[in-house]
């Protein structure tokens, strides 16, 4: 997993909404913590409604998370800004150029080369 | 002292206790350091988001009067708030990582689930390699 290649990495302005949003959200949740945005990549996801029982498949998708910077291994670092956002990239973008990520309709998509 | 979540005073020793707790407090202890060390995160939460200045429910609206709210309508003061923010119309909800899987067969390709628990619902989400999970993530 480990990204030693230079790839160009931008934030729509809806995407770079959406990150800042979540992180007030999870700072205030875990203060203690000195978290980051993480950009992650699912394969395939499962949700299980709390009230109902009802479970309903996801994904693929790319999504943000919040990780302590501990725990950051070996994820491509880049600055949007002022913030820190780290990149878990799956082998097939290891190779890309550019990547632009965009925020529509609900989920987060990927532009770019 | 009852919405502190405090347990009652049953003896002389308890008491003293309380007067301690309030010479530190006195000495400048900070309220959020003492209830840490007490173990009582629900109420640390709710002194986080304790504002003097935040609008209250008017008198006259009924059981809610008086509660905090955010712009003087009626408002939930359940610790999912502290879970979730509303700005520019839609809803961010986070779920916490409550456990990891990384699992592998001979010759394929190793996989990491994530699974999240959040006031709505628990989710897995899984991917390729090994990865550390966020300890907290977004809910679609």
């Amino acid at each position: 997993m480990r990204n030693d290649k230079k790839i160009d990495v931008s934030f729509s302005a809806s995407a770079e909404d959406v990150i800042r949003r979540f992180m007030k959200v999870a700072e205030r949740t875990m203060p203690s913590a000195n978290l980051v945005p993480v950009i992650t990549w699912w394969v395939e996801g499962k949700f299980t409604d709390k009230v109902t029982g009802k479970v309903t498949k996801l994904g693929p998708s790319i999504d943000v998370g919040a990780i302590d910077t501990k725990k950051l291994t070996s994820e491509l670092v880049v600055p949007m800004g002022g913030l820190k956002v780290a990149l878990q990239l799956p082998d097939e973008l290891q190779s890309a150029d550019r990547l632009t990520f965009d925020y529509l309709d609900g989920s987060f998509i990927l532009v770019g080369n | 002292m009852a919405f502190t979540g405090l347990p009652k005073l049953e003896s002389a020793n308890d008491a003293y206790r309380l007067y301690l707790a309030g010479a530190l407090l006195d000495d400048g202890l900070p309220p959020r350091e003492m209830l840490a060390g007490l173990g009582l995160d629900r109420t640390m939460r709710q002194l986080d988001k304790y504002d003097p200045d935040q609008p209250r429910v008017p008198a006259g609206s009924g059981r809610e009067c008086g509660q905090w709210t955010k712009d003087g309508s009626l408002a939930s003061t359940s610790g999912d708030e502290d879970r979730k923010v509303q700005l520019a119309g839609d809803v961010i909800n986070v779920g916490f990582l409550v456990g990891i899987a990384h699992g592998s067969s001979p010759g394929e390709i190793p996989w990491t689930t994530c699974v999240y628990e959040s006031a709505i619902g628990d989710f897995e989400w899984s991917r390729l390699g090994e990865w550390e999970c966020p300890g907290i993530r977004r809910v679609p």
